[in-house]
């Protein structure tokens, strides 16, 4: 029988209620949705499940609060800046609650939300940093010296979040420190699977007193509610993490409105990792098992395939397994667990039918793993190697968002690996392990993924973009280039002659 | 000299006869006098070098001051057109054009007319460019609280910025004699693109081209004034120039012992100067190189030029597992394919060095060498046919160029890092050799002169390789290469190397004043 010794602790809000226009006021509909623990199945939450009437509220408030309140037409750069400040040293002394509660309602080990937290906080003060540094270009003209011709850079305006659940709170923080600095407003719905950070981190923005209402705004629910937001004309730009074909209609929804609006989105990945035969294979197996395996496979750069260079095939298989089976499950809220479940049954039923087509259809052999872990009560499975396995194999190419890594057949040549991964539906991330300074250029060069490691995998930085190629979506997350993604450039041209 | 619009660049330095370029017009420095000059192929007198005095300095100074409000005023794409024509004719005289370098200089005229002169080129055109695509000034608008009607009463402003780059007046720009062309069109571009007029002052050592360079200048449209050219010594042209009233800023590439005379005189008189100095530039090789790579570019890099590049590898310390395999692929390589000789001749890899002092400063510092018990070689191939014969302290005489100033590739291994060759520039056909066995050792030795102008780093460990260069103190530093650049990147030194960094939008920054525009008005 599973533990029940952590409790979700004492909310400092009611879940009863959602956040719009700087209060916690009564949800227009009836509708309510339950809220899981995956370690055990068992119920710990129940919010409401908002409706189009509810989305409307939400972004009239933040429509309001951008063209005719102060956030924008007259707090200073500096004043954006201290507000996202004062609400990362919130975030920073709550955090143990928070941690907490991530902990439980998805699953992960703690020690690994102790990780996301750090981010989530370093988020906010890093992006607090570009809130005063906007700037736009003045160019003398060409022949015409009387004209003077200028940029001036302003936030997009209201952007509506449509947030996965993998990452509840640091995905958060990806979205909404950026767009905040920038100026915009916000609606922000979160996974339905996970709304409780999202509503403490709503009652920590209100407790700082910096944010007028209206600028912050949350949104619980799932299919109803996010429609409704994709959809709605008052929105200027629509952020969203999510699945290739969830993610395609919301661009279709950006344009078929009243109003065109801009989108960012980011759809997943089957990201390579390719290993060649001068590195150190004990420390290369463990990081490639931890750059599939981390957060239970639910990671859209995690590393599912993998190229192994024909020389060392044999001598790696055995550590890989060994590294895998070394992981501890159990837990979440354990200091010593390092993997926890699926988020939920849609979830482990998918990943199980994958191992089942990876067995039964791609006729991939597996290495260690492949079966549910039924003891805990909730939704585990056991981190799967599957090798030898076909780089065309359904399991190979198609995402499966769970703990299983197929490791390919044995390559012999980089320049084939790369030729065949210019292929890969998908160009989120990609992983190389080896020492040789012309590899590394070539991979580095060629591949056309977002983000690439070398010697290390899953490391993502608040300065570096983040972001895709192909059915991985488009627009960067992280880096400057997320935060001028929330910015509009206009052109002055002034005739200043006598 | 009557005006044309064919520009003739002879192809004999006994055809030129340089004059003082000063508002447009050719002519004789007032004193009457000129300075001898010679071919360092040969050691004969060449044309000689008008000996200007702060006169003729003051006459080009006032031209290019009363040239500067109309110059600065002139449309970009005016300006950038001009600049456009400089470099087809440069392009158009290459041939011509390296050939009297060389007979100037000492270095292969091959080695001219495929890199010198066409990056001559490149500089005006890459700043037409730059200017043409407009200097990007930064905006910004920002909401405040300030004091508007009175000192107590804040009302909610907003307050509008902008940079905005000026040119700033007269240049001096005072060049060097290892690439007497390229300097002056390095600096020349981008001052006269972003609107400055100048007074360049070659070193007199190596003024031919510099001075063919204002016939190309007058046929491209430059109007008068705005560059004028002022031949003669650092002491009577040059510090006149440097000490002038109307002089705004200094872009001095030299030794650095000129370049601290000239930045102290800048910095008292307040101009703004930018100085590129010397350099005793390290290479560091490790076992896991591409060895074979390492040795030919290690080798290039010692005597490109004969060694009178600031950025050549002067130093290079080889790890010690593969030491010896290096030193005799050096030794090696540079037996088989080094030659020394007359500059005209396809086969030479490197000429004379430029003059008489300074071939006796290179031996001086051979002799130290062997004075200290360090081994020397002078790596003259026994078959070569050119030489006649090398001097116990490296003087070549070459058949036919007897009068020259050629010196042997030059060898030294067994020195300590503390001693004066290892520590000192030479600028000329000379390297040292030294063993290290550690990574940490590597990068300490490597940075241990009071140089920082550039390194290199051979390995094929990719992780070792970016790790190494990021620890040199040097302001360029490659990895696996040398001597390769991408025109957008900044270029100079740190320490004694120099103050500055040039190219680019460096240059442009230099030759500009900044100002900040500020408006301010209640919401």
């Amino acid at each position: 029988m599973s533990s029940t010794k952590y409790k979700l602790p004492n909310l400092p809000f009611s879940e009863k209620l959602i956040y719009i226009n700087g209060e916690w006021v009564e949800p227009a509909g009836q509708q309510s949705a339950k809220v899981e623990n995956p370690d055990t199945a068992s119920i710990i939450s129940e919010v409401p499940e908002c409706t189009v009437e509810d989305v409307d509220r939400a972004v009239q408030a933040a429509y309001a609060a951008f063209h005719d309140g102060p956030w924008v037409n007259e707090y200073s750069g500096a004043q954006r800046r201290d507000a996202l400040l004062m609400l990362a040293d919130e975030i920073e002394q709550h955090r143990a609650e928070i941690e907490l509660i991530e902990s439980i309602n998805t699953g992960k080990p703690i020690s690994d939300v102790r990780g996301e937290l750090d981010d989530t906080i370093d988020l906010f003060r890093h992006f607090a940093g570009y809130a005063d540094k906007v700037e736009g270009r003045h160019i003398a003209a060409q022949t015409n010296a009387k004209l003077q011709g200028y940029t001036t850079k302003v936030p997009v305006g209201v952007v509506g979040f449509i947030n996965a659940f993998n990452y509840p709170i640091c995905l958060l923080a990806w979205k909404v420190a950026p767009a905040l600095a920038a100026g915009c407003t916000i609606v922000f719905k979160p996974g339905p699977q996970t709304p409780l950070t999202t509503q403490y981190f709503a009652h920590l923005l209100h407790k700082t007193g910096r944010f007028p209402p209206g600028v912050f705004n949350v949104v619980l629910g799932g299919i109803t509610a996010g429609q409704a937001l994709v959809d709605h004309d008052l929105t200027d730009k629509i952020g969203f993490t999510g699945s290739v074909a969830t993610g395609k209609q919301v661009i279709r929804s950006t344009a078929s409105s009243k109003n065109v609006r801009s989108a960012s989105v980011e759809l997943g990945g089957k990201s390579p990792g390719v290993v060649m035969p001068d590195v150190d294979l004990d420390k290369t197996a463990e990081l490639v098992v931890s750059g599939c395996m981390s957060n239970a496979g639910m990671n859209c750069n995690a590393l599912t395939r993998l190229w192994v260079h024909r020389s060392i095939y044999d001598e790696f298989l055995p550590r890989l397994k060994n590294a895998a089976e070394a992981l501890v499950l159990g837990t979440p809220q354990d200091e010593q667990t390092q993997m926890g479940p699926l988020i939920d049954e849609r979830q482990y039923k998918r990943v199980l039918e994958y191992i089942r087509i990876g067995r039964e259809e791609d006729k991939a052999e597996i290495l260690t793993g492949g079966k549910p872990v039924p003891e805990r009560g909730g939704y585990w499975i056991q981190p799967t190697l599957f090798y030898n396995v076909d780089p065309k194999a359904r399991i190979a190419t198609e995402e499966i968002f769970g703990p299983v890594l197929s490791v390919l057949k044995p390559f012999d040549s980089l320049d084939e690996v790369i030729e065949i991964e210019r292929k890969n539906e998908f160009g989120l991330a990609a992983g190389i392990f080896t020492h040789s300074h012309k590899d590394i250029a070539k991979f580095t060069r060629k591949l056309r993924s977002g983000t690439i490691w070398v010697n290390n995998y899953n490391g993502l930085y608040s300065y570096l973009p983040f972001g895709g190629f192909r059915n991985s979506g488009f627009g960067r997350e992280l880096g400057y280039e997320s935060f001028d993604g929330y910015l509009v450039p206009k052109a002055i041209i002034d005739d200043i002659s006598a | 000299m009557t005006k044309s619009s064919i520009v003739s660049i002879p192809s004999n330095t006994k055809d030129v006869k340089i004059m003082n370029y000063i508002n447009g017009e050719w002519v004789h420095p007032t004193t009457g006098t000129y300075i001898d000059n010679y071919n360092p192929a040969t050691g004969q007198k060449s044309t000689p070098i008008p000996d200007s005095s702060s006169v003729d300095i003051d006459n080009a100074v006032q031209a290019a001051k009363a040239a500067f409000p109309q110059w600065s005023a002139t449309p970009v794409a005016e300006r950038a057109a001009i600049l456009n024509r400089i470099a087809d004719l440069i392009d158009t005289n290459c041939a011509n054009l390296a050939v009297l370098e060389s007979q100037d200089q000492g270095k292969p005229v091959i080695f001219a007319a495929a890199a010198d002169i066409p990056m001559c080129a490149q500089f005006f055109r890459q700043f037409a460019q730059y200017i043409v695509k407009g200097i990007s000034e930064i905006k910004s608008q920002t909401n405040t609280q300030a004091t508007l009607k009175n000192i107590t009463e804040m009302v909610p402003s907003v307050l509008k910025s902008t940079t905005q780059h000026v040119a700033s007046g007269v240049a001096a720009l005072i060049t060097p004699w290892n690439f007497p062309m390229l300097v002056v069109c390095e600096k020349l571009a981008p001052c006269i693109a972003v609107g400055n007029t100048c007074v360049v002052k070659p070193t007199e050592l190596t003024s031919i081209t510099p001075y063919l360079l204002t016939q190309i200048l007058q046929v491209a449209g430059v109007p008068p004034g705005v560059a004028n050219f002022v031949f003669g010594t650092g002491i009577n042209a040059g510090e006149p120039l440097v000490k002038h009233k109307d002089v705004r800023l200094i872009s001095f590439t030299g030794g650095s012992l000129t370049g601290s005379r000239i930045g102290g005189i800048a910095g008292s008189l307040l101009k703004r100067v930018s100085l590129e100095l010397g350099g005793k530039n390290p290479s560091i090789v490790f076992n896991d190189c591409n060895i074979e790579h390492a040795v030919a570019t290690n080798v290039r890099a010692a005597y490109q030029n004969q060694g009178e590049v600031c950025i050549c590898s002067s130093r290079q310390y080889v790890e010690r597992g593969i030491y010896d395999q290096f030193v005799k692929g050096f030794r090696q390589k540079v037996l088989e394919e080094v030659r020394v000789g007359d500059p005209s001749n396809q086969q030479t890899f490197y000429g004379p060095v430029v003059s008489k002092q300074h071939m006796e400063k290179i031996m001086n510092y051979i002799r130290l060498a062997q004075e200290e018990g360090a081994k020397v070689e002078f790596l003259v191939n026994p078959n070569d046919t050119m030489v006649k014969s090398v001097s116990s302290d490296g003087r070549l005489t070459i058949k036919g160029l007897e009068g020259g100033y050629y010196i042997a590739p030059t060898l030294i291994t067994g020195i300590k890092q503390s001693s004066r060759v290892v520590q000192e520039e030479i600028f000329g056909p000379v390297v040292c050799v030294l063993p290290f066995s550690t990574e940490e050792e590597a990068i300490i030795l490597a940075n241990d002169t009071q140089y920082g102008l550039g390194a290199t780093v051979w390995t094929e460990d990719g992780d070792k390789l970016m790790r190494v260069m990021k620890q040199l103190n040097a302001g360029s530093v490659w990895g696996n290469s040398w001597g390769v650049s991408d025109e957008c990147m900044p270029f100079g030194g740190m320490g004694c190397s120099g103050t500055s960094r040039e190219h680019g939008k460096w240059s442009v920054e230099f030759f500009t004043e900044t100002k900040a525009l500020y408006t301010h008005n209640q919401s």
